[in-house]
Protein backbone atom coordinates (compact mmCIF):
# COMPACT_ATOMS: atom_id res chain seq x y z
CA UNK A 1 0.00 0.00 0.00
CA UNK A 2 1.50 3.26 -0.94
CA UNK A 3 2.21 5.66 2.19
CA UNK A 4 0.82 9.02 1.72
CA UNK A 5 4.01 10.68 0.31
CA UNK A 6 3.89 7.96 -2.49
CA UNK A 7 0.32 8.87 -3.03
CA UNK A 8 1.13 12.50 -3.48
CA UNK A 9 3.55 11.85 -5.73
CA UNK A 10 1.40 9.50 -8.16
CA UNK A 11 -1.51 12.46 -8.39
CA UNK A 12 1.30 14.93 -8.96
CA UNK A 13 2.73 12.57 -11.90
CA UNK A 14 -0.89 11.97 -13.08
CA UNK A 15 -1.57 15.53 -13.18
CA UNK A 16 1.73 16.30 -15.31
CA UNK A 17 0.36 13.65 -17.79
CA UNK A 18 -2.85 15.43 -18.00
CA UNK A 19 -1.15 18.13 -19.04
CA UNK A 20 0.83 16.47 -21.41
CA UNK A 21 -2.36 15.21 -23.11
CA UNK A 22 -3.73 18.33 -23.21
CA UNK A 23 -0.87 19.79 -25.22
CA UNK A 24 -1.07 16.50 -27.60
CA UNK A 25 -4.88 17.49 -28.11
CA UNK A 26 -4.09 20.75 -29.12
CA UNK A 27 -2.08 19.82 -31.38
CA UNK A 28 -4.42 17.15 -32.86
CA UNK A 29 -7.02 19.74 -33.65
CA UNK A 30 -4.38 22.43 -35.29
CA UNK A 31 -4.17 19.56 -38.30
CA UNK A 32 -5.50 17.52 -40.55
CA UNK A 33 -2.97 15.53 -42.03
CA UNK A 34 -4.16 11.61 -41.45
CA UNK A 35 -0.31 10.74 -40.99
CA UNK A 36 0.24 13.46 -37.91
CA UNK A 37 -2.91 12.17 -36.47
CA UNK A 38 -2.48 9.17 -36.26
CA UNK A 39 0.98 9.22 -35.15
CA UNK A 40 -0.49 11.38 -32.38
CA UNK A 41 -3.42 9.12 -31.89
CA UNK A 42 -0.65 6.66 -30.99
CA UNK A 43 1.28 8.68 -28.87
CA UNK A 44 -1.93 9.82 -27.20
CA UNK A 45 -2.73 6.10 -26.30
CA UNK A 46 0.83 5.71 -24.30
CA UNK A 47 -0.29 8.83 -22.09
CA UNK A 48 -3.70 7.60 -21.45
CA UNK A 49 -2.68 4.23 -20.39
CA UNK A 50 -0.04 5.38 -18.03
CA UNK A 51 -2.27 7.71 -16.28
CA UNK A 52 -4.74 4.77 -15.87
CA UNK A 53 -1.92 2.67 -14.73
CA UNK A 54 -0.83 5.77 -12.34
CA UNK A 55 -4.48 5.94 -10.81
CA UNK A 56 -5.10 2.38 -10.46
CA UNK A 57 -1.39 2.29 -8.18
CA UNK A 58 -2.65 5.08 -5.83
CA UNK A 59 -5.66 3.16 -5.64
CA UNK A 60 -4.00 -0.06 -4.50
CA UNK A 61 -4.53 -1.43 -0.84
CA UNK A 62 -1.99 -4.24 -0.35
CA UNK A 63 2.04 -3.51 -0.06
CA UNK A 64 2.63 -6.78 -2.67
CA UNK A 65 0.29 -5.33 -5.40
CA UNK A 66 2.00 -1.50 -5.07
CA UNK A 67 5.49 -2.90 -5.66
CA UNK A 68 4.29 -4.61 -8.45
CA UNK A 69 2.62 -2.13 -9.95
CA UNK A 70 5.31 0.68 -9.33
CA UNK A 71 7.84 -1.57 -10.89
CA UNK A 72 5.41 -1.69 -14.30
CA UNK A 73 5.01 2.20 -14.20
CA UNK A 74 9.26 2.53 -14.20
CA UNK A 75 9.71 -0.33 -16.69
CA UNK A 76 7.13 1.84 -19.05
CA UNK A 77 9.15 5.00 -18.27
CA UNK A 78 11.70 3.84 -20.68
CA UNK A 79 8.41 4.08 -23.57
CA UNK A 80 7.91 7.22 -22.39
CA UNK A 81 11.41 8.48 -22.56
CA UNK A 82 11.54 7.35 -26.21
CA UNK A 83 7.68 8.77 -26.67
CA UNK A 84 9.20 12.67 -25.58
CA UNK A 85 11.86 12.21 -28.93
CA UNK A 86 8.78 10.93 -31.10
CA UNK A 87 6.41 14.09 -30.35
CA UNK A 88 9.33 16.04 -31.08
CA UNK A 89 9.42 14.77 -34.51
CA UNK A 90 5.38 15.06 -34.87
CA UNK A 91 4.46 17.99 -33.05
CA UNK A 92 4.75 20.68 -35.49
CA UNK A 93 4.56 23.69 -33.16
CA UNK A 94 8.37 23.51 -31.13
CA UNK A 95 7.15 24.91 -28.30
CA UNK A 96 4.41 22.98 -27.92
CA UNK A 97 6.29 20.04 -28.20
CA UNK A 98 8.94 21.19 -25.59
CA UNK A 99 6.50 21.56 -22.84
CA UNK A 100 4.38 18.27 -24.20
CA UNK A 101 7.85 16.64 -23.52
CA UNK A 102 8.60 18.55 -20.20
CA UNK A 103 5.83 17.52 -18.54
CA UNK A 104 6.35 13.80 -19.69
CA UNK A 105 10.05 15.17 -18.17
CA UNK A 106 8.53 15.95 -14.61
CA UNK A 107 5.98 12.66 -14.87
CA UNK A 108 9.19 10.80 -15.01
CA UNK A 109 11.16 12.14 -12.30
CA UNK A 110 8.20 11.66 -9.96
CA UNK A 111 8.04 8.17 -10.85
CA UNK A 112 11.91 7.72 -10.45
CA UNK A 113 11.31 8.43 -6.81
CA UNK A 114 8.75 5.89 -5.69
CA UNK B 1 -53.44 42.25 40.89
CA UNK B 2 -55.62 39.83 38.83
CA UNK B 3 -53.99 42.05 35.88
CA UNK B 4 -50.71 41.49 37.20
CA UNK B 5 -50.84 37.60 37.25
CA UNK B 6 -52.66 37.29 33.97
CA UNK B 7 -49.52 39.62 32.12
CA UNK B 8 -47.40 36.99 33.84
CA UNK B 9 -49.78 34.01 32.42
CA UNK B 10 -49.53 35.90 28.88
CA UNK B 11 -45.32 36.15 29.35
CA UNK B 12 -45.31 32.72 29.88
CA UNK B 13 -47.22 31.21 27.56
CA UNK B 14 -45.49 34.00 24.42
CA UNK B 15 -41.90 32.94 26.14
CA UNK B 16 -42.89 28.92 25.99
CA UNK B 17 -44.37 29.67 22.25
CA UNK B 18 -41.56 31.31 20.79
CA UNK B 19 -39.24 28.48 22.37
CA UNK B 20 -40.83 26.01 20.48
CA UNK B 21 -41.00 28.11 17.07
CA UNK B 22 -37.46 28.03 17.77
CA UNK B 23 -37.15 24.42 18.27
CA UNK B 24 -39.23 23.84 15.19
CA UNK B 25 -37.53 26.20 13.05
CA UNK B 26 -33.98 24.29 14.13
CA UNK B 27 -35.55 20.79 13.42
CA UNK B 28 -36.63 22.25 10.08
CA UNK B 29 -33.26 23.42 9.22
CA UNK B 30 -31.25 20.34 10.24
CA UNK B 31 -33.72 18.32 7.87
CA UNK B 32 -32.84 20.24 5.37
CA UNK B 33 -29.28 19.63 6.16
CA UNK B 34 -29.89 16.11 6.08
CA UNK B 35 -31.91 16.37 2.84
CA UNK B 36 -28.83 18.53 1.39
CA UNK B 37 -26.37 15.73 2.43
CA UNK B 38 -28.03 13.41 0.47
CA UNK B 39 -28.72 14.77 -2.75
CA UNK B 40 -25.05 15.33 -2.37
CA UNK B 41 -23.80 12.14 -1.56
CA UNK B 42 -26.29 10.77 -4.51
CA UNK B 43 -24.49 13.29 -7.00
CA UNK B 44 -20.81 12.09 -5.37
CA UNK B 45 -21.94 8.19 -5.89
CA UNK B 46 -23.28 9.54 -9.70
CA UNK B 47 -19.67 10.80 -10.27
CA UNK B 48 -17.80 7.76 -9.27
CA UNK B 49 -19.94 5.65 -11.38
CA UNK B 50 -19.72 7.92 -14.65
CA UNK B 51 -15.62 7.33 -14.04
CA UNK B 52 -16.44 3.53 -14.96
CA UNK B 53 -18.82 4.92 -17.49
CA UNK B 54 -16.24 7.32 -19.49
CA UNK B 55 -13.72 4.23 -19.25
CA UNK B 56 -15.72 1.68 -20.55
CA UNK B 57 -16.97 3.86 -23.16
CA UNK B 58 -13.83 4.48 -24.34
CA UNK B 59 -12.62 0.96 -24.34
CA UNK B 60 -15.15 0.01 -26.32
CA UNK B 61 -14.66 2.62 -29.10
CA UNK B 62 -11.11 2.38 -29.52
CA UNK B 63 -11.36 -1.54 -29.52
CA UNK B 64 -14.01 -0.92 -32.32
CA UNK B 65 -12.05 1.25 -34.25
CA UNK B 66 -8.65 -0.99 -33.77
CA UNK B 67 -10.54 -3.90 -35.09
CA UNK B 68 -11.45 -2.22 -38.03
CA UNK B 69 -8.47 -0.62 -38.34
CA UNK B 70 -6.78 -4.65 -38.52
CA UNK B 71 -4.66 -3.85 -35.02
CA UNK B 72 -7.26 -5.68 -32.72
CA UNK B 73 -8.45 -9.48 -33.73
CA UNK B 74 -11.68 -9.49 -32.24
CA UNK B 75 -15.03 -7.19 -31.92
CA UNK B 76 -17.32 -6.76 -28.89
CA UNK B 77 -20.81 -4.93 -28.66
CA UNK B 78 -22.02 -6.26 -25.64
CA UNK B 79 -20.55 -3.67 -23.56
CA UNK B 80 -19.01 -5.72 -21.36
CA UNK B 81 -16.01 -3.95 -20.49
CA UNK B 82 -12.85 -4.56 -17.48
CA UNK B 83 -12.46 -0.96 -15.64
CA UNK B 84 -9.02 0.67 -15.30
CA UNK B 85 -9.49 3.41 -13.10
CA UNK B 86 -11.91 2.23 -10.42
CA UNK B 87 -13.46 -0.92 -10.07
CA UNK B 88 -16.66 -1.94 -8.48
CA UNK B 89 -14.87 -2.85 -5.38
CA UNK B 90 -13.49 0.43 -5.25
CA UNK B 91 -16.90 2.08 -5.47
CA UNK B 92 -18.16 0.36 -2.95
CA UNK B 93 -15.55 1.52 -0.60
CA UNK B 94 -16.19 5.31 -1.57
CA UNK B 95 -20.15 4.46 -1.13
CA UNK B 96 -19.33 3.61 2.56
CA UNK B 97 -17.64 6.86 2.93
CA UNK B 98 -20.67 8.49 1.34
CA UNK B 99 -22.95 6.17 4.01
CA UNK B 100 -21.25 7.66 7.15
CA UNK B 101 -21.68 11.06 5.83
CA UNK B 102 -25.80 10.31 5.24
CA UNK B 103 -25.86 8.58 8.04
CA UNK B 104 -24.48 11.08 10.59
CA UNK B 105 -26.74 13.57 8.86
CA UNK B 106 -29.94 11.31 9.46
CA UNK B 107 -28.49 11.06 13.04
CA UNK B 108 -28.50 14.47 13.72
CA UNK B 109 -31.85 14.94 12.52
CA UNK B 110 -33.10 12.58 14.84
CA UNK B 111 -31.53 14.79 17.51
CA UNK B 112 -32.74 17.44 16.52
CA UNK B 113 -36.30 15.99 16.37
CA UNK B 114 -39.12 16.47 18.64
CA UNK B 115 -39.39 12.55 18.58
CA UNK B 116 -38.46 11.00 21.59
CA UNK B 117 -36.42 8.15 20.24
CA UNK B 118 -33.27 9.83 18.89
CA UNK B 119 -32.50 6.06 17.56
CA UNK B 120 -31.71 5.52 13.46
CA UNK B 121 -34.15 2.92 12.23
CA UNK B 122 -32.77 -0.80 12.34
CA UNK B 123 -31.48 -0.76 9.00
CA UNK B 124 -29.69 1.91 9.57
CA UNK B 125 -28.02 1.27 12.69
CA UNK B 126 -27.34 -2.18 10.75
CA UNK B 127 -25.30 0.14 7.68
CA UNK B 128 -23.28 1.93 10.48
CA UNK B 129 -22.12 -1.07 12.15
CA UNK B 130 -20.71 -2.58 8.82
CA UNK B 131 -19.51 0.41 8.10
CA UNK B 132 -17.70 0.50 11.43
CA UNK B 133 -16.62 -3.07 10.57
CA UNK B 134 -15.14 -2.15 7.14
CA UNK B 135 -13.44 0.52 8.82
CA UNK B 136 -11.63 -1.43 11.66
CA UNK B 137 -10.84 -4.20 8.66
CA UNK B 138 -8.74 -1.59 7.28
CA UNK B 139 -10.73 -1.73 3.69
CA UNK B 140 -10.13 1.76 3.50
CA UNK B 141 -6.02 1.57 2.92
CA UNK B 142 -6.39 2.61 -0.51
CA UNK B 143 -7.68 5.64 0.12
CA UNK B 144 -5.26 8.78 0.55
CA UNK B 145 -4.53 9.56 4.08
CA UNK B 146 -6.17 6.13 4.94
CA UNK B 147 -5.61 5.86 8.50
CA UNK B 148 -7.21 9.42 9.11
CA UNK B 149 -10.08 8.02 6.96
CA UNK B 150 -10.44 4.98 9.46
CA UNK B 151 -10.40 6.49 12.33
CA UNK B 152 -12.55 9.15 11.25
CA UNK B 153 -15.33 6.33 9.76
CA UNK B 154 -15.35 5.11 13.12
CA UNK B 155 -15.74 8.30 14.88
CA UNK B 156 -18.55 9.03 13.17
CA UNK B 157 -20.06 5.30 12.83
CA UNK B 158 -19.88 5.27 16.74
CA UNK B 159 -21.46 8.16 17.27
CA UNK B 160 -24.41 7.26 14.58
CA UNK B 161 -24.76 3.89 17.19
CA UNK B 162 -24.71 5.99 19.80
CA UNK B 163 -27.42 6.47 22.44
CA UNK B 164 -26.01 7.97 25.08
CA UNK B 165 -23.41 10.35 24.71
CA UNK B 166 -24.83 12.67 22.09
CA UNK B 167 -27.63 13.86 22.89
CA UNK B 168 -27.47 17.79 22.24
CA UNK B 169 -26.68 18.69 18.39
CA UNK B 170 -23.96 21.35 18.94
CA UNK B 171 -22.01 19.07 20.65
CA UNK B 172 -22.59 16.49 18.39
CA UNK B 173 -21.56 18.47 15.58
CA UNK B 174 -18.25 20.09 17.08
CA UNK B 175 -17.06 16.44 18.34
CA UNK B 176 -17.39 15.09 14.48
CA UNK B 177 -16.77 18.36 12.76
CA UNK B 178 -12.88 16.51 12.47
CA UNK B 179 -14.06 13.15 11.59
CA UNK B 180 -16.49 14.80 8.72
CA UNK B 181 -13.55 17.17 7.36
CA UNK B 182 -11.20 14.45 6.98
CA UNK B 183 -14.07 11.94 4.85
CA UNK B 184 -15.08 15.19 2.65
CA UNK B 185 -11.33 16.45 2.20
CA UNK B 186 -10.71 12.51 0.97
CA UNK B 187 -13.60 13.17 -1.51
CA UNK B 188 -12.33 16.11 -2.78
CA UNK B 189 -8.84 14.85 -3.84
CA UNK B 190 -10.02 11.98 -5.13
CA UNK B 191 -12.95 14.01 -6.82
CA UNK B 192 -10.13 15.63 -8.96
CA UNK B 193 -8.00 13.13 -9.98
CA UNK B 194 -11.12 10.87 -10.99
CA UNK B 195 -11.95 13.97 -13.66
CA UNK B 196 -8.49 13.89 -14.90
CA UNK B 197 -8.98 10.70 -15.73
CA UNK B 198 -12.45 10.90 -16.96
CA UNK B 199 -10.95 14.06 -19.54
CA UNK B 200 -8.36 11.91 -20.32
CA UNK B 201 -10.54 9.15 -21.86
CA UNK B 202 -12.83 11.35 -23.32
CA UNK B 203 -9.75 13.49 -25.35
CA UNK B 204 -8.93 9.53 -25.94
CA UNK B 205 -12.06 8.87 -28.38
CA UNK B 206 -11.07 12.49 -30.27
CA UNK B 207 -7.56 11.76 -30.81
CA UNK B 208 -8.50 8.11 -31.98
CA UNK B 209 -11.65 9.69 -34.10
CA UNK B 210 -9.64 12.55 -35.73
CA UNK B 211 -7.21 10.61 -38.09
CA UNK B 212 -10.22 8.27 -38.85
CA UNK B 213 -12.11 10.95 -40.44
CA UNK B 214 -8.83 12.74 -41.82
CA UNK B 215 -7.93 9.57 -44.00
CA UNK B 216 -11.36 8.91 -45.44
CA UNK B 217 -11.25 12.38 -46.77
CA UNK B 218 -7.69 11.79 -48.50
CA UNK B 219 -9.57 8.72 -50.13
CA UNK B 220 -12.33 10.92 -51.00
CA UNK B 221 -14.78 9.26 -49.40
CA UNK B 222 -15.83 11.24 -45.99
CA UNK B 223 -19.22 12.88 -46.50
CA UNK B 224 -21.05 15.35 -43.80
CA UNK B 225 -22.93 12.52 -42.31
CA UNK B 226 -19.10 11.16 -41.00
CA UNK B 227 -18.41 14.65 -39.61
CA UNK B 228 -22.16 14.38 -37.41
CA UNK B 229 -21.76 10.64 -36.32
CA UNK B 230 -17.69 11.62 -35.04
CA UNK B 231 -19.36 14.31 -33.51
CA UNK B 232 -22.09 12.81 -31.85
CA UNK B 233 -19.81 10.05 -30.53
CA UNK B 234 -17.81 12.98 -29.00
CA UNK B 235 -20.90 14.11 -27.81
CA UNK B 236 -22.27 11.23 -25.84
CA UNK B 237 -18.69 10.27 -24.38
CA UNK B 238 -19.05 13.38 -22.00
CA UNK B 239 -20.78 11.72 -19.17
CA UNK B 240 -21.51 15.60 -18.18
CA UNK B 241 -22.83 17.39 -21.29
CA UNK B 242 -24.41 17.20 -24.43
CA UNK B 243 -20.94 19.18 -26.01
CA UNK B 244 -17.80 17.63 -26.25
CA UNK B 245 -15.17 19.21 -23.58
CA UNK B 246 -13.97 21.57 -26.31
CA UNK B 247 -16.91 23.40 -26.77
CA UNK B 248 -18.31 23.58 -23.22
CA UNK B 249 -15.77 24.11 -20.42
CA UNK B 250 -18.36 24.39 -17.95
CA UNK B 251 -19.01 20.93 -18.33
CA UNK B 252 -14.80 19.89 -18.12
CA UNK B 253 -14.90 16.87 -15.64
CA UNK B 254 -12.77 18.77 -13.79
CA UNK B 255 -15.34 21.74 -13.50
CA UNK B 256 -17.67 19.40 -11.99
CA UNK B 257 -15.53 18.11 -9.96
CA UNK B 258 -14.83 21.24 -8.47
CA UNK B 259 -18.75 21.90 -8.45
CA UNK B 260 -18.80 18.33 -6.16
CA UNK B 261 -16.01 20.01 -3.51
CA UNK B 262 -17.98 23.17 -2.95
CA UNK B 263 -21.27 20.79 -2.54
CA UNK B 264 -19.06 19.22 0.38
CA UNK B 265 -17.28 22.10 1.19
CA UNK B 266 -21.12 23.28 2.34
CA UNK B 267 -21.63 20.02 4.11
CA UNK B 268 -18.96 21.14 6.09
CA UNK B 269 -19.41 24.98 6.72
CA UNK B 270 -23.12 23.89 7.67
CA UNK B 271 -22.17 21.04 10.30
CA UNK B 272 -19.53 23.90 11.30
CA UNK B 273 -22.36 26.12 11.72
CA UNK B 274 -24.64 23.97 13.89
CA UNK B 275 -21.66 23.38 16.06
CA UNK B 276 -21.28 26.74 16.63
CA UNK B 277 -23.57 29.76 14.81
CA UNK B 278 -26.97 30.90 16.14
CA UNK B 279 -29.67 30.23 14.55
CA UNK B 280 -29.73 33.15 11.35
CA UNK B 281 -25.80 31.21 10.95
CA UNK B 282 -27.33 27.65 10.84
CA UNK B 283 -30.03 28.72 8.50
CA UNK B 284 -27.92 30.62 6.24
CA UNK B 285 -25.15 27.97 6.34
CA UNK B 286 -27.74 24.96 5.62
CA UNK B 287 -29.27 27.47 2.61
CA UNK B 288 -25.94 27.46 1.12
CA UNK B 289 -25.56 24.18 1.15
CA UNK B 290 -29.47 23.36 -0.08
CA UNK B 291 -28.21 25.60 -3.53
CA UNK B 292 -24.85 23.85 -3.70
CA UNK B 293 -26.74 20.15 -3.34
CA UNK B 294 -29.10 21.55 -6.06
CA UNK B 295 -26.37 22.63 -8.25
CA UNK B 296 -25.05 18.85 -7.96
CA UNK B 297 -28.20 17.16 -8.91
CA UNK B 298 -28.07 19.28 -11.84
CA UNK B 299 -24.84 17.08 -12.47
CA UNK B 300 -27.23 13.98 -11.76
CA UNK B 301 -29.57 15.47 -14.18
CA UNK B 302 -27.03 16.11 -16.99
CA UNK B 303 -25.55 12.08 -16.46
CA UNK B 304 -29.05 11.27 -16.94
CA UNK B 305 -29.38 12.76 -20.32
Amino acid sequence: MPNNTQKQTLLDAVTAIRSAEQLLMQASRATSDPGTLTKISIEYNQLDSFLSQLLQAQAIADDASFVLATAALKRQATTLQADENDIKKIVADVNTAAQIVGYITQALALIAQL
Amino acid sequence: MVSFWRGVLFALVGVSLAGCAGLTQIEDTITKYDQGAHSVSAAEMNFFKSVQTVDCTSQFYLQAIGWANGTEHNFYINGICTPTILTDDQIKTRQALMDAITLYADKMAALASRDDSKTLDTNSQKLASNINNMAKQHQFSALPVAADVEAAIIGISDMVLDQKKFAEIKKAARDMQPDLQTVVMTLQKENIIFAQGIASKIDRIEAALRPLVAAEKQRGMVSFLDLLEARRILQSANPFSTTSLAADPDKDPQNVALQLNKALDAVLNANKAIASAGTGGIIASVNDLIARAQAAQSIQTALNK
